[in-house]
């Protein structure tokens, strides 16, 4: 039942949707493993929802709001679909002030609840935050920290800032120029050539972890991240 | 938050943007299509924009915008039929509203879409002992009310969004001044220093950082937590 991993789970209270057996065989094929939770059952919820990345729940009473509030309270930070009335407009507005994410109207579409749940999971950068890069590097771009495995790398915040930027676009080259506007905002006209500094402490890091992610150069444009294998010219 | 409006007929959006400069958000209004490209060269939290037809312009105009800002949050109202708005959604739109679009409404929408994006799960933004609270425009520490001007509570704002990340100067200067102000950068600094004081006042001194050209909002518990570990 919990097949797919936890970036892709969808819980669904019960109650929330009632063309719940349709979800599934649009969901499925779509890589989103869904969960149902008993709508009126609180004991499993705690422990299933806290596992979410997306909560799909109806909220048409005070008490549904209230719920959710307590959710939040609770710790439960995975976005949240609501399903209600969306004429009612107090009952939607309390639910955006309870922590819901999005609200739709019920009866919802199964194919327009699969997109919305897209978008939403695009928006939760607590999942986004540790953008995971091919080779096992890993950048936390909230607490500032990148690893190798479980080898973190010793950064300043320029080099973190540098290796951030590349990281963003794997395989894609990122030009100096872009680096230099980043880190300096335009405010500060550094060398050029400052940068070269950085990259060759990121390069030196990243060996050191025996790291499979390499700064290529590519001459007269700018720098990209990739695998040791994909090294063109090497 | 700063949030641009625009779209081929914008102008059924004025209660929107008259509601959202009430409650004290940067609001900047274009005329076009093209005018809204041009100031999503700027950064904002929000754009909004209004279309009569979901054709294929639009997708590709949403496309084009999600392209350049991959954090911006996108709000599209229009008359868009089931199949038109799974496709504005997966060209990257983060809302569908159709029109015509309730202000209070679309509001809630577009902040609950802003504050995700950061990662925040209900409307109150907490940084250690200060929560903010989006929409009923008020600061406090432990409870207690911070009076802030509303220069300060956008600076506070737009730091507590980004909880812990470095905020540029420049980019303060663009969340927190309509396009074409051409405020002064250090009024910046002014707004930090009052911050700082009250804050300081509160008894919640040193979580409003220097950081390089810019400053940053840190959560204290977490960064004690994070030199624990």
């Amino acid at each position: 039942m919990m097949q797919g991993d936890a970036a892709r789970r969808v819980v669904v209270l019960d109650d929330a949707v009632a063309e719940i057996d349709e979800l599934e065989t649009i969901f499925t094929p779509a890589g989103f493993a869904i969960i149902r939770v008993p709508g009126a059952d609180r004991a499993p919820e705690a422990a299933a929802l806290e596992q979410a990345a997306l909560i799909v729940l109806r909220v048409d009473t005070t008490a549904c709001c209230d719920r959710l509030a307590a959710l939040r309270r609770g710790g439960v930070l995975a976005p949240v679909v609501a399903i209600g009335a969306a004429a009612d407009q107090t009952m939607v507005l309390s639910a955006f002030e309870a922590g819901a994410d999005v609200f739709l109207n019920a009866p919802v579409d199964p194919a327009e609840l699969l997109a919305r749940c897209r978008a939403l999971l695009r928006r939760n950068p607590a999942a986004a935050a540790r953008e995971a890069v091919a080779g096992a590097l890993q950048l936390d771009t909230q607490g500032r920290t990148a690893s190798v495995g479980a080898d973190r790398l010793d950064l300043s915040p320029m080099q973190f800032a540098v290796l951030e930027q590349l990281a963003r676009r794997p395989g894609q080259v990122t030009t100096r120029r872009l680096l230099l506007d980043r880190l300096y905002d335009g405010v500060d006209t550094p060398a050029p050539s400052v940068i070269d500094f950085f990259i060759h402490a990121l390069r030196r890091r990243l060996a050191a972890c025996k790291s499979t992610m390499v700064i290529e150069t590519v001459r007269g444009v700018g720098f990209r991240l990739t695998a040791r294998g994909d090294l063109r010219g090497a | 938050m700063r949030i641009v409006i625009g779209g081929d007929s914008a102008g059924t959006l004025n209660p929107v943007a008259r509601r959202l400069i009430r409650a004290g958000h940067v609001v900047d209004e274009v005329s076009d299509c093209i005018g809204l490209e041009e100031a999503a060269r700027f950064a904002s939290d929000a754009l909004i924009l209004h279309a009569t037809s979901a054709g294929p312009d639009l997708l590709r105009l949403v496309a084009a915008l999600r392209a350049k800002n991959p954090q911006v949050t996108i709000i599209v109202v229009t008359a868009a039929d089931q199949a038109a708005l799974c496709a504005l959604l997966d060209a990257g739109a983060d809302d569908i509203v159709r029109s015509p679009a309730d202000p209070r409404l679309l509001i809630a929408r577009v902040t609950a879409l802003i504050r995700r994006g950061w990662g925040h799960a209900t409307p109150e933004l907490r940084a250690g002992q200060l929560a903010l609270h989006i929409g009923r425009w008020e600061c406090t520490v432990d409870g207690r009310v911070i009076p802030l001007t509303e220069m300060e509570y956008r600076l506070v704002e737009a730091l507590a969004l980004r909880r812990g990340q470095p905020v540029p100067r420049s980019l303060l200067l663009e969340l927190l001044y309509t396009h074409g102000s051409e405020p002064m950068p250090k009024s910046i600094d002014l707004f930090v220093h009052n911050v700082r004081r009250k804050l300081a006042g509160a008894g919640q001194p040193g979580c409003l950082e220097t950081w390089g050209q810019g400053f940053v909002l840190r959560d204290l518990d977490q960064s004690r937590l994070a030199l624990a570990s």
